[in-house]
Order: structure tokens, then C-alpha cells, then sequence
């Protein structure tokens, strides 16, 4: 074959291709106007049934509505639904859903080898709530993405034993599903802290630090004693975490242990975080403790003591001037730069 | 012998080396295609249903700090900053870098956004030109004003990323537009891997579309030719050369106009470098480089939902000028890490990913003056016939026309800008009319933009833009 006949060839099916590709633009413009077609339709649908989910009017209406959908479109349609709507509306809308049969699809979804329909069941069932029967086993299941949505789900359903499972979740080896363990259980609050605290007081070393942070979140008097334990943790990301978590949680005992951190810890992170933690607290007989503080040997920790300082009003105000007049220059700048910032800036730093 | 008879061969030899190397282009780019494909449909299979929305309420997220660099931008800097405090992100800290402007804008800032000074207590990890002062917002507490002196794009960056407390940052540039929930939707990466230290989105071209508050409202094919096609090329070039990368060893590029890092890894990497005119790619690069050994983490991805957009020229001289500049970044930095060529150990970066670089990217506009003149010539030498060189011709950038157009299928099956069929159908014309004249010229902005690396030319050029302000709603 010679060179132009081959270049004709690919000339050739070129021209076939382009003519298929424009042949497939054509079609997705197509598909373009259907989707636009079902989102008015959807709108539609949202403004007349969001008025008739109330306890006053008839849920039929809203039923008849959405039965009038095609199989596919429901599922969409009530999604849309579900985030315009809260309280007893959203419990109507439930109602109506597995009236209509949307939970059936998605109890059906959570069912299947592909993980994209699981994903879509508990995804749904998010939304809507419910699931019990379903849901649960897909906390463990093998695609992260399930398991993170599932994860995710236990907020609508936070009983014990999904919330221990979530706990355990906090270990997980995608991040993905970490993450949501973490949010959710601090989405979860007070329904978490027996959980936590059980889990906490396990000798799990650096592990703990992920519980923590939710832990802090949580902040309820149950997770004081393991907070107060893990203090005194080997790793220092542990302890900053754990002074974290006693000064959210406050009391006597908390500012004892976050005291001794501030004096006697090694690591300046955890010196840092027990000021941080005496400032939060407001706790202004620790002033004197926190003034020592800024003549530390880390930057880290004379802002944080500097700031905390600045936390506690006119006290501590009066220990940053007495800094500014001291021999120990480095203490005298940071309380200098703590006093000129305006309380705007320290509404920021000092949450 | 005559020298024709030498010459001759060679120019039907040389002329099959360039469609040679069309073809290697072109396959890897239809690879990056089908990659992109993939990378779309597992995005919508997982994003089914999603409410990003949900991550508004969430205490567990990531920080996030906004980078904005600039320079001389008084008429356009509260407008802008005004558009950065509506994106949605829970506890989003905005911090702007004037960078030594001249014109009144650190004026315009404090007189809009009620500014007062706090004393410039932070880190320098990097380092930048003098910080002159630092603001908050009494207004907007998330809002923090960097004034320095002038030190470029790069600087100005880096002074904001010494003082950003965010675990990620965002770079924008002043007058990228960014849609309102594209934060919560660049973060999954890095809520999902841990190896993730830098995720960049697709640019859109704004020319033609309207704008109401900083907003896209209306999104319009550009009606003007020079834009019209490149609308169709950032499509293409973020599609194939980002998304597509995903998939085939991952990319080398986020744009300076939208790209989201992890703070920690920018600054263990030495923030952005000031003597290059590619520093966004520099960085990229880096990040990556560090990563070689698998001890620190480097994954680079692309998230193709979240959508900023940007204006392009209108002009040649100003889109020569860009194009210039771009292709004086990308040799500087592939010169920079010339060390990763063919470097097993850096894997599919080293054995693929840069190789292509260099020899698509950088040597493709020389590649490309040559074979075309040796067409010419062969055929006005007789070497070649005249069907022969049309054919040629042809089959070369039909390869490239099938790809824009493929490009276009994938971006409107898969998105729903609600473009009437007209629009489309201009972005047709414009996939065609790329290839005549436009393909072409921008070869020779690229072969130029080489010359002048040699030259060691590393000035940026003006930029000059007609302003989203001017915009029309089309209607």
C-alpha cells in the first residue's frame, strides 16, 4: 500500500469519526433538554408539594404528586425534597417516600454487588432517614465510599452500638472514612462521650490523638477522666490533644493537670497547649503561672501564654505590662505585640 | 549526485519524523481522552446525590486559607474581595497580599472593608520582600490585609503563606472567578487521601458569558472568534491535560488562577520561587520531586466539578504575549528538573509524564515550524505531491480536530450549562477554525517564547482585560 493511499484510508476514518462525534454532540444536547425538562418538572414538583407537608393538609396530595413521576425520577425528586424541608415536615416527607416507594429502591440499592448503587441506597437513606434494616452492615463494607456515607447515615440513627462501630471508624485506614467517622460523631455530641470515654480508657497509645480531637468537639464531663489520664501520655501529640480536650471540658482538675503541663512538660506543644487551655478557661489565679510562661524558651509557647494572658481582662492586661518592663526581652516583645493587637485580632486567635 | 538528490530524501524523511510525531501526540492525548472519560464517570458514580453542603456544618474540616495576591488593582480589589468573602467554606480566612501598589488600592481595602492594624506577629518560613503591615476586617474577621513591598506574584504569595493559618490554601488570582461552592467540592482529595498535596480544577473561559456580582449567571459560548477558540482549548487542555493525567501517572500543572495545596507541604517545600516566570508549575514539580521514594507525600490531582472562571485576550498581541510567557515558564521549569527525565526511580513522572513534557509540550511548536516548512518545501521541490501534502495535512490536525470535538462531547454530556444548541453549534466552528490559522500562530508565539528563554527574557508582559464588569448578558 502506497503512503497516499494510506493517508486517504486514515483521511477516511477521520471523516467517520468526526461525523460520529458530531453525531454524539447532537445527542448530548438532546440529553441536555431532557435533563433541563425533568429539573422544571422536579421545581414544579417542589412547589407544590413542600406547601402540602404540613400536619394540616392531606399527604395524599403530595403522594398522588410524587407517584405521578416516572420509577427513576423519584428517588431525585424526593433527594430535592428532603433539603427543603426539616422537622415534622421532614417526617412527612418520610412518609410519604416509603408511601411512594423511593426506600424500597433505596433498601433494593443497598443491596446490590455494585458498590455505586450501594453507594446511592445509603446515600439516600442519609437524606431521608431509615434504613435500619439495611444500613447498618454497610459500615463495614469493602468500598470506602459506602462505608463513609454509611458513616455519615448514622447521624439520622445514633444508637450505641453504631456509634461504638463509629468510634472504631476513627482507625480507619482510608481517610476518607476517618473523616467522616469524626464529623459524624461530633455531629452525634453528648450520644458519643459514653463511647468515647469506654474507648479512650483502652491502653491505645497513639491512637488516642483522632478520638480526642472528637473528643474535644464532644466536650461533655464523662470524657474528663481519660482526658485527665492521657495527660500523661509517652507521645506528645497525645498530650497536646488531652490538655485540648480537659480545658474544653474545664474544672479543678483540669486546671491542675493543664498547670503541671504548662511547668513541667518537656514539649513545647504541650507547654503551649496548657496555656492555650488556661486561657480558654478564663482561669485568672493560673495568671502567675501563664506570666513564667512567656519567658519560655519556645515561641510557640510564650504567644500562646501571651494571648492567654490577654484572655484574662484586666489581670492578665496587668501582667503583660509588668512583662513589658522585665529583663527577659523576648518575653517583653511578645507581650508588647499581644497588648497592640486590637480585640478584634484577639477574638480570632483566642476563640 | 546533485544536492537535490540529497535534499530530497531527506525532506520526505523528515516530513514522515513529524507525522511520527503527530501521531505519538496525538495517541497520548487520545489516551489522556479516554482517561478523562474514565475519571468522569467514576466522579459521577461517587458524587451521585452528594450534598457538599453538608460540609458547611462540619467541625472536622479542613482549614482553609485564601491566598490573593495584588498589585495596582484599586478599581477592582473590592469587588473582588467582596466575591472571595461569599464562597462558602466553614470558617474561610481570606488573606489579600497588596504587594507595594501604587494606586490607591490598601486605600481602597481599609476605606471598603473597615480595616484595622494588628501588629505583624507570624512566622516568616519563607522568605519575602518587608511586610510594611498587617490587617484585620472589624467587618469580616475572616479577612486579613497583607501590605508589603513589591516583590512579584511569587512573593506575594509567600508572605500570605507565612501568615495563613489554614491547613489548606488556595492560590487565586485578583480576577478569577469562583463559583460558590467550589471549595467544598476541591477539599474531597484531601479529605479522602492523606498523599494528597495539591488539587487543581478547571479554568473556564468567562468572555461572552454574563456576570452579575462576581457571579457567572448565564454561561455563553464567546461570541468573538479568538476567544471563542480558546474557550474550546481550555476545555480540551483541562480535560485531556489535567483530568486525563489523573489516570496516566498524574499531573505536573495547576493553575495560578484556582489550585488548592496543603499548607505544611508548600512550606516544607520553600513556598514559591521568584526568579522564574512558571512558578505555579515550579511548585508542582517540587512538591512532586520530594515525593520520589515514596517518603513524603505528593499526589497531584484534578477535581473536574469545581469551576472557576477566567477572561482570556482578545487581542493577539496580548494572547502572543501570554502564550510567550507560558512556554518561557514551561522551559524554565522542565530545565530546572531536567533531573527527573527518564529517571526511574521518579516512576511514571520520570519514564512518561515528564518525557511527554518535554517532547510534546516544549519541542512540539519546533517540531511542528519544521515539518510544516518541510512540507512546503518537499512539495515545492516536487518531493512531495500536492494531494500528498493536503492529505498530510489533513490527517495531521483532523487527529487534533477529533480531539477538541471529543472534548466537547464529554464536557456536554457530563455537565449542564444549559448553552442553547447556537452556542454549541459556534463552538463547532470554532473547534474547525482552530486548526486554520490559530493552531498555527500560536506555534509561533511558542517558538518565540523558547527564543526568548534562551535569551534569559523574564519579564510578563501586559496583561490587559476588558473587566467582567463589561461583560454582557447575552440575553
Amino acid at each position: 500500500m502506497s503512503a497516499l493511499s494510506l493517508l486517504r484510508m486514515a483521511a477516511f476514518v477521520e471523516g467517520v469519526i468526526i461525523l460520529l462525534v458530531l453525531a454524539g454532540l447532537a445527542l448530548s444536547v438532546h440529553l441536555s433538554r431532557r435533563r433541563r425538562r425533568r429539573r422544571i418538572q422536579e421545581s414544579r414538583l417542589l412547589t407544590s408539594v413542600l406547601p402540602t407537608l404540613d400536619r394540616e393538609s392531606d399527604p395524599r396530595s403530595a403522594l398522588d404528586q410524587l407517584t405521578a413521576l416516572p420509577q427513576h425520577l423519584r428517588v431525585p425528586a424526593v433527594l430535592r425534597l428532603a433539603d427543603q424541608v426539616t422537622g415534622d415536615a421532614s417526617v412527612l416527607l418520610r412518609a410519604v417516600a416509603v408511601e411512594a416507594g423511593v426506600t424500597r429502591v433505596a433498601e433494593s440499592w443497598c443491596r446490590r454487588r455494585r458498590w455505586r448503587f450501594r453507594l446511592r441506597g445509603v446515600r439516600t437513606f442519609s437524606v431521608l432517614g431509615g434504613g435500619e434494616g439495611v444500613v447498618p452492615h454497610l459500615l463495614d463494607d469493602r468500598n470506602p465510599a459506602v462505608r463513609a456515607e454509611a458513616a455519615a447515615w448514622v447521624v439520622t440513627c445514633p444508637t450505641a452500638e453504631h456509634v461504638d462501630r463509629l468510634v472504631l471508624m476513627l482507625e480507619d485506614v482510608e481517610p476518607l472514612c476517618a473523616f467522616t467517622a469524626r464529623d459524624t460523631l461530633m455531629r452525634v455530641g453528648p450520644a458519643a462521650a459514653g463511647p468515647l470515654a469506654a474507648y479512650l480508657a483502652k491502653p491505645i497509645g497513639s491512637r488516642a490523638a483522632a478520638a480526642l480531637e472528637v473528643a474535644r468537639g464532644v466536650a461533655e464531663p464523662r470524657l474528663l477522666a481519660p482526658g485527665l489520664l492521657l495527660c500523661g501520655d509517652a507521645d506528645p501529640a497525645v498530650r497536646v490533644r488531652a490538655a485540648d480536650l480537659v480545658s474544653a471540658v474545664g474544672g479543678e482538675a483540669a486546671v491542675d493537670r493543664l498547670t503541671h503541663l504548662l511547668t513541667r512538660d518537656d514539649a513545647p506543644g504541650v507547654r503551649a497547649a496548657a496555656a492555650r487551655g488556661l486561657g480558654t478557661m478564663a482561669h485568672r489565679p493560673s495568671a502567675p503561672a501563664l506570666a513564667d510562661a512567656m519567658r519560655d524558651r519556645s515561641w510557640e509557647v510564650r504567644r500562646a501564654a501571651a494571648l492567654a494572658l490577654r484572655a484574662l481582662d484586666a489581670q492578665g492586661r496587668l501582667y503583660l505590662r509588668r512583662t513589658l518592663q522585665g529583663s527577659d526581652l523576648y518575653a517583653a516583645d511578645m507581650a508588647r505585640q499581644v497588648l497592640e493587637l486590637p480585640e478584634i485580632g484577639v477574638e480570632v486567635l483566642v476563640p | 549526485m546533485s544536492l537535490l538528490d540529497l535534499v530530497l530524501p531527506l525532506l520526505g524523511a523528515m516530513t514522515w519524523a513529524v507525522f511520527v510525531y503527530f501521531v505519538v501526540s496525538n495517541g497520548v492525548q487520545t489516551m489522556l481522552l479516554v482517561g478523562a472519560a474514565l475519571e468522569l464517570w467514576r466522579h459521577a458514580q461517587t458524587t451521585w446525590g452528594e450534598r457538599p453542603e453538608r460540609l458547611l456544618g462540619s467541625t472536622a474540616v479542613p482549614s482553609m486559607s485564601v491566598l490573593a495576591p495584588a498589585f495596582n488593582e484599586a478599581t477592582t480589589v473590592g469587588e473582588s474581595v467582596r466575591a472571595l468573602l461569599t464562597l462558602s467554606y466553614p470558617g474561610l480566612e481570606i488573606v489579600l497580599v497588596n504587594d507595594g501598589s501604587t494606586d490607591g488600592t490598601l486605600r481602597v481595602l481599609q476605606d471598603t472593608f473597615d480595616l484595622v492594624a494588628i501588629h505583624p506577629a507570624f512566622r516568616r518560613r519563607v522568605e519575602t520582600q518587608p511586610v510594611r503591615a498587617l490587617y484585620r476586617s472589624r467587618a469580616h474577621p475572616g479577612l486579613v490585609v497583607i501590605d508589603k513591598e513589591n516583590g512579584g506574584k511569587a512573593d506575594s504569595l509567600n508572605a500570605g503563606l507565612n501568615f495563613a493559618t489554614g491547613e489548606l490554601v488556595c492560590a487565586v488570582d485578583a480576577d478569577t472567578l469562583i463559583e460558590p461552592d467550589a471549595f467544598l467540592r476541591i477539599v474531597r482529595p484531601f479529605l479522602g487521601r492523606d498523599d494528597v498535596v495539591a488539587a487543581g480544577a478547571p479554568i473556564r473561559v468567562v468572555n461572552g458569558s454574563a456576570v452579575r456580582d462576581g457571579r457567572v449567571v448565564a454561561v455563553r459560548s464567546p461570541r468573538r472568534p479568538l476567544a471563542g477558540i480558546q474557550a474550546v482549548e481550555y476545555l480540551r487542555a483541562f480535560l485531556f491535560g489535567r483530568l486525563g493525567w489523573n489516570v496516566l501517572g498524574g499531573n505536573l500543572i495547576v493553575s495560578g488562577a484556582f489550585g488548592m495545596f496543603r499548607r505544611e507541604a508548600m512550606l516544607d517545600a520553600g513556598g514559591y520561587l521568584h526568579d522564574t516566570v512558571g512558578e505555579d508549575m515550579e511548585l508542582i514539580v517540587r512538591l512532586r520531586r520530594r515525593g520520589i521514594g515514596g517518603t513524603t507525600p505528593s499526589r497531584v490531582t484534578f477535581v473536574p466539578d469545581p469551576i472557576a472562571w477566567t477572561e482570556v485576550p482578545e487581542t493577539l498581541a496580548v494572547l502572543g504575549r501570554q502564550r510567550d510567557r507560558w512556554q518561557r515558564g514551561l522551559a524554565d521549569v522542565l530545565w530546572r528538573h531536567r533531573g527527573l527525565f527518564g529517571n526511574p526511580r521518579a516512576g511514571t513522572l520520570g519514564l512518561f509524564v515528564f518525557p511527554y513534557f518535554v517532547v510534546v509540550e516544549l519541542l512540539g511548536p519546533l517540531i511542528e515550524v519544521v515539518g510544516l516548512l518541510g512540507l512546503a518545501a518537499a512539495i515545492a521541490l516536487d518531493a512531495v505531491n500536492v494531494p500528498f501534502g493536503v492529505l498530510f495535512f489533513l490527517v495531521a490536525y483532523g487527529w487534533g480536530l477529533i480531539l477538541s470535538l471529543a472534548a466537547l462531547l464529554l464536557h456536554h454530556a457530563t455537565t449542564d450549562d444549559g448553552i442553547p444548541a447556537s452556542d454549541l453549534a459556534r463552538q463547532v466552528g470554532w473547534a474547525f477554525l482552530e486548526n486554520l490559522g490559530y493552531r498555527q500562530l500560536t506555534v509561533l508565539w511558542r517558538v518565540r517564547g523558547l527564543v526568548r528563554y534562551l535569551q534569559r527574557r523574564t519579564d510578563w508582559g501586559t496583561m490587559s482585560r476588558r473587566g467582567f464588569a463589561t461583560v454582557s448578558d447575552p440575553r
